[in-house]
């Protein structure tokens, strides 16, 4: 993919190190596709979202939200993705269900879990690798999960090798916790996810910069790209030396933060690759404001800054694979006022509301998920495809619904049994689109082993978990 | 979970499930299902067992057999650790909390931005656990935009630009103010000297500031610089090795003076600390004694004091919002000032003291005369059983599910907050749910009488459900009331029991008999210790020193004060010294 940018005033400069200076709104204008650029083959891209909900609330059926009734092609669309009907994208959706993690107390499965279920399942599902044992076992990946699988297969020379981001904001009760874990040489590293829309825009458009046009912007611009180079190489030399002064665990710390302040000033010296279909948006200021417990946090608003920056990244080939959080594990998230419902937060509603406010909380997770589907469906490629026809996502869910592994109840969303797996896109022609894969009793991670091969992989394995479901592939 | 399975009686395993909805093992307050402790793979801790009723000793170290050279120095107080008892201690990232006092201490910056730009910090429960920290992208641009607004916000208040600056430039080429302002403000950011070639590193960007004309320009760049820099966004422990001892490092004055300032302060140390610290006074438990009574009397502390018990005991973060949030809070903080700074009372006095803070917004919810102040009064609440800490808003949001109090959550909280005591959850193949659907239309009472019916299930839910039961008149907002919710035939009683150390009714009640008990002090003890290291995961040599500690106070409990207990910690030889973290 040859990507020539022509952009006529020059852009963000408020990213460039630890600078800020006044800029006029952001604008980027693009030649006409197909002007210049070269034609070839769009890349696949990859995304990988998770949501710490189940798929249906305690006593009621998991076909009430998530699963069709019906299977193949042509469904319908079920309560809880009734939103990705309305945005028109239904039928680049398929959903695989069926799906099962088994559990023991001392899990001798491959890729099995513990009793519990918060907390207990995204290691095998997003890693493929088993649970801790007991009772009070915890599954966080020991592994590297399939988004940084993927990176390391198609990322190629992409300015960000991935975006890590979650919707859920910093701040609520529940805590933090990644999604994203990337075995290194023996190291399993967490990748935080950013949780603020400012930030991401910030840390994205850093390495988003045209070069300017007239000679005052020029000589202005490579005055302030020395201010902040000089800032960050006193922090990044300041860095090294420190590490050379302490002991090996901190030798380690202290290199990731050094990764992460080079990866900054990288940015400093990037140009663009835009193209036809490569276009900004404005900052979006300041993020929703953030109360204490469960309230909301204008997940909605944030939901379209990084849905936009998604689909932005994937348009520009500034990266190939976004790892898109939802939200926490057991998930603590308020819903937006009036939203219907008895307790404020999804997860206690998993447990105390009616089966279709539950739906309609999985929904509204399920259209945050979709909202980055929309719009890569609406970014052309020069081929007269778009960016979702090349893109496999991914919506993992932390519980799906039947018997309660950790309290014994057969009608339960503490329960991972009847999982399901929701993937959009057509990987470039690879997966099914719009089909519904009964795959009862298959683990989730075979899932997500198939989309791996289907972005090109020779994947027969994750973690501990083998094999795929053909069904889900053309 | 072995060593809990020897210390408990077979029946506490026999309890079933609370009927809550979602388990005693879950709760809103600890969603990680974290009592206190967790190893790396997020497995509990248990504590191992003390006497009579507690389920574990706080220190966790009983029965840990001796190791040579433990009986340390007798301070005033009693035995401190010797320097052979260090802890480990690795690079400690500033926190979220910390950072934002830095930037109020160093710039004069209390805008506290920092939240909601870099990441949370994992509560373990405190938010300074270094060992769950890990670099990311999210925290350095993070960290970036925090510094650059930081920064701008102090280039646009002239009077406080001038203060930090220290000088007035002659022109915009003035080296020699350029110079005093690095060496000054650095000495404070980096909490040490700079070193000649970082003074030179940083005046270089001077030279940006003459090419664009500006002395500032060059102060803006240079304070992005420091506050992005690793000597300030980690607090850096070396040392100096400590002979015959592999691994043992003896930390160098202003080492100890940032250990102090970031335990007693949450922040930075001072101008006055590093000059301490710089003549070789921190060396000495005497030396260390004297800087922290110093530090103990600035408001700082008062604060640092409030954020301890805080993210200890869960309330950091409410359930309630707005402005409700913020009487509660405030009226928390003041209790913490008054009884440990102002009266310099007992610790224990926190759960029994009879006057509360309250402001119109908090008056209303506790049914109060109203005060008449946006800012709050002391006056005693006219409940007789809203007293102390346990009666406070903020810890009656603990322990409870979202629609109503859990009289089982409240109790398992009363018991792994404030006494240390591990309780297991429900054993597997129980139905919570089930049991909190069952019969809905029954007072709490006797549904969960029901419950404790079934012989399995009432071993351990007798040691939570009858403390929670003895706080039901007081709702999850912190309202008194006389029934339940929806129910107006369900008298509440209010009685309750904590087993092994007798009745009681209402928080008053209940801070009495714990404070009454002694077995407040030494969860204190372990807390603090876990606090003032920044390690949630405590090994044998933590837990010797926590012993230690323990009997230290064992005969004065009933006296013991929370700021003589923070100048013991920080005076002890291991605090002057560190153990090197072994990678993993």
């Amino acid at each position: 993919m040859s990507r020539v940018p022509v952009i006529t005033r020059r852009t963000l400069l408020r990213g460039v190190g630890s600078i800020a200076v006044a800029l006029p709104p952001l604008e980027i204008m693009l030649r006409p596709r197909n002007s210049g650029a070269a034609p070839g083959t769009p890349p696949r891209r990859f995304a990988m979202s998770w949501a710490g909900v189940a798929l249906a609330a305690d006593r009621h059926g998991v076909d009430e939200g998530v699963t069709p009734k019906a299977t193949g092609l042509g469904w319908d669309a079920p309560r809880s993705l009734k939103p990705l009907s309305d945005m028109g994208i239904l039928p680049y959706i398929s959903v695989v269900s069926g799906l099962m993690i088994p559990w023991a107390v001392d899990p001798p499965f491959p890729g099995g879990k513990g009793l519990l279920v918060h907390f207990n399942t995204m290691g095998p599902q997003l890693s493929g690798t088993r649970g801790g044992a007991g009772a009070q076992g915890t599954s966080s990946p020991k592994g590297s999960t399939v988004d940084q699988l993927v990176a390391d297969a198609i990322s190629g020379g992409t300015a960000n090798r991935q975006l890590a981001y979650r919707l859920q904001a910093y701040g609520y009760v529940g805590g933090n916790g990644p999604q994203s874990y990337r075995m290194d040489k023996g190291s399993l590293s967490k990748i935080e996810p950013i949780s603020s829309p400012r930030v991401a825009y910030e840390a994205l458009f850093s390495t988003f910069k045209a070069p300017s046009t007239t000679p005052a912007d020029i000589a202005r611009d490579a005055f302030l790209l020395r201010q902040g180079k000089s800032v960050l190489d006193i922090v990044s030399g300041d860095l090294a030396s420190l590490k050379n002064k302490l002991g090996a665990a901190d030798q380690i710390r202290v290199q990731k933060h050094a990764d992460e302040v080079r990866r900054l000033e990288l940015g400093l010296d990037k140009v663009a690759p835009v193209g036809a279909a490569c276009k900004m948006f404005p900052n979006p200021g300041a993020d929703p404001a953030r109360e204490t417990g469960y309230a909301y946090a204008g997940e909605d608003m944030r939901g379209d800054v990084y849905a936009n920056l998604i689909a932005m990244a994937f348009a520009c080939d500034l990266t190939r694979v976004a790892s898109y959080m939802l939200t926490h594990e057991k998930c603590w998230m308020g819903l937006p006022p009036g939203f219907p419902r008895k307790v404020p937060d999804i997860h206690q509603m998993s447990h105390e509301s009616s089966g279709a406010e539950f739906a309609d909380a999985v929904g509204y997770l399920i259209k945050q998920w979709g909202k980055v589907l929309k719009k890569l469906k609406d970014v052309p490629e020069n081929d007269g495809s778009n960016v979702l026809d090349h893109t496999a996502a991914v919506m993992v869910f932390e519980a799906g619904h039947g018997k309660d592994s950790e309290a014994g109840g057969k009608d339960n969303a503490h329960s991972t049994e009847n999982m399901c797996i929701l993937v959009g896109g057509g990987a470039s022609g690879k997966l099914k689109k719009g089909s519904h894969v009964a795959a009862t009793g298959k683990h989730p991670a075979q899932a997500l082993i198939t989309v791996m091969n289907a972005m090109g992989m020779p994947q027969t394995a994750l973690g501990e978990v083998t094999g795929n479901i053909p069904q889900l592939l053309t | 979970m072995r060593r809990l399975l020897v210390a408990l009686p077979a029946a506490f395993f026999a309890c079933s499930g609370s009927i809550d909805g979602d388990g005693a093992g879950r709760s809103a307050q600890n969603p990680d299902n974290v009592p206190v402790v967790r190893d790396k793979d997020g497995k509990v801790l248990p504590n191992p067992p003390g006497a009579g009723v507690s389920m574990g000793g706080p220190g966790g170290a009983t029965g840990t057999p001796n190791m040579p050279g433990v009986t340390g120095p007798s301070g005033p107080s009693g035995p401190t650790a010797p320097a052979s008892m260090a802890a480990v201690s690795g690079l400690h990232r500033l926190s979220v909390r910390e950072y934002d006092n830095v930037l109020r201490d160093l710039l004069g910056d209390s805008t506290r931005p920092s939240a909601g730009v870099m990441p949370d910090d994992r509560r373990m429960p405190f938010d300074n656990d270094y060992t769950v920290q890990e670099p990311s992208n999210a925290l350095v641009v993070g960290l970036n935009i925090v510094a650059r607004e930081a920064v701008d916000r102090l280039m646009t208040d002239v009077p406080r630009r001038d203060m930090v600056v220290g000088c007035k430039p002659a022109a915009a080429t003035d080296a020699t103010c350029f110079r005093s302002f690095i060496t000054r403000v650095g000495r404070l950011a980096f909490r040490r000297s700079l070193l000649p070639a970082e003074i030179m590193k940083f005046e270089s960007l001077a030279a940006l500031g003459t090419e664009g004309g500006d002395f500032y320009l060059g102060v803006k760049l240079a304070l992005n610089a420091f506050l992005q820099n690793g000597n300030l966004v980690y607090r850096v422990e070396r040392g100096t090795p400590v002979a015959g001892n592999a691994g043992l490092f003896k930390l160098v004055g202003t080492e100890v003076a940032s250990r102090m300032s970031f335990f007693l302060w949450g922040s930075m140390p001072d101008d006055a600390l590093l000059s301490v610290a710089e003549k070789g006074d921190l060396n000495s438990a005497d030396g260390v004694r004297t800087a922290a009574l110093r530090l103990l009397k600035d408001p700082r502390a008062q604060a640092l004091t409030d954020s301890f018990h805080a993210l200890w005991m869960g309330y950091e973060t409410l359930t309630v919002g707005g402005t409700l949030a913020a009487a509660a809070r405030a009226e928390t903080a003041a209790l913490m000032g008054r009884v440990i700074f102002t009266e310099r009372l007992p610790w224990r006095d926190l759960f029994t003291f009879g006057e509360a803070f309250v402001n119109d917004t908090l008056a209303r919810q506790y049914a109060m005369p109203l005060p008449g102040q946006a800012t709050g009064k002391w006056a005693v609440p006219t409940d007789a059983k809203r007293r102390g800490l346990l009666g406070q808003l903020s810890f009656l949001t603990i322990g409870g599910s979202v629609a109503d109090t859990s009289p089982t959550l409240r109790g398992k909280a009363i018991r792994n907050k404030l006494l240390c005591q591990e309780v297991p959850p429900p054993p597997v193949m129980v139905d919570v749910a089930e049991f909190a659907k069952k019969n809905p239309t029954d007072c709490k009472d006797v549904r969960y009488a029901a419950h404790r019916a079934d012989p399995g299930c009432a071993a351990c839910h007798g040691l939570m459900d009858p403390i929670g039961f003895g706080l039901e008149n007081f709702d999850m907002q912190g309202r008194s009331r006389k029934t339940e919710p929806g129910k107006p035939t369900c008298e509440i009683k209010g009685a309750g029991e904590v087993m092994g150390m007798g009745a009681f009714s209402g928080p008053a009640e209940l801070g009495s008999l714990l404070a009454k008990s002694g077995e407040l002090e030494p969860c204190l003890v372990k807390q603090i210790y876990t606090f003032a290291s920044g390690r949630s995961q405590l090994d044998a040599n933590d837990s010797m020193v926590i012993d230690q500690m323990t009997k230290s106070i064992q005969d004065k409990k009933a006296t013991l004060r929370l700021d003589d207990l923070m100048v013991e910690v920080v005076s002890s030889e291991a605090f002057r010294h560190r153990r090197e973290e072994v990678a993993q």
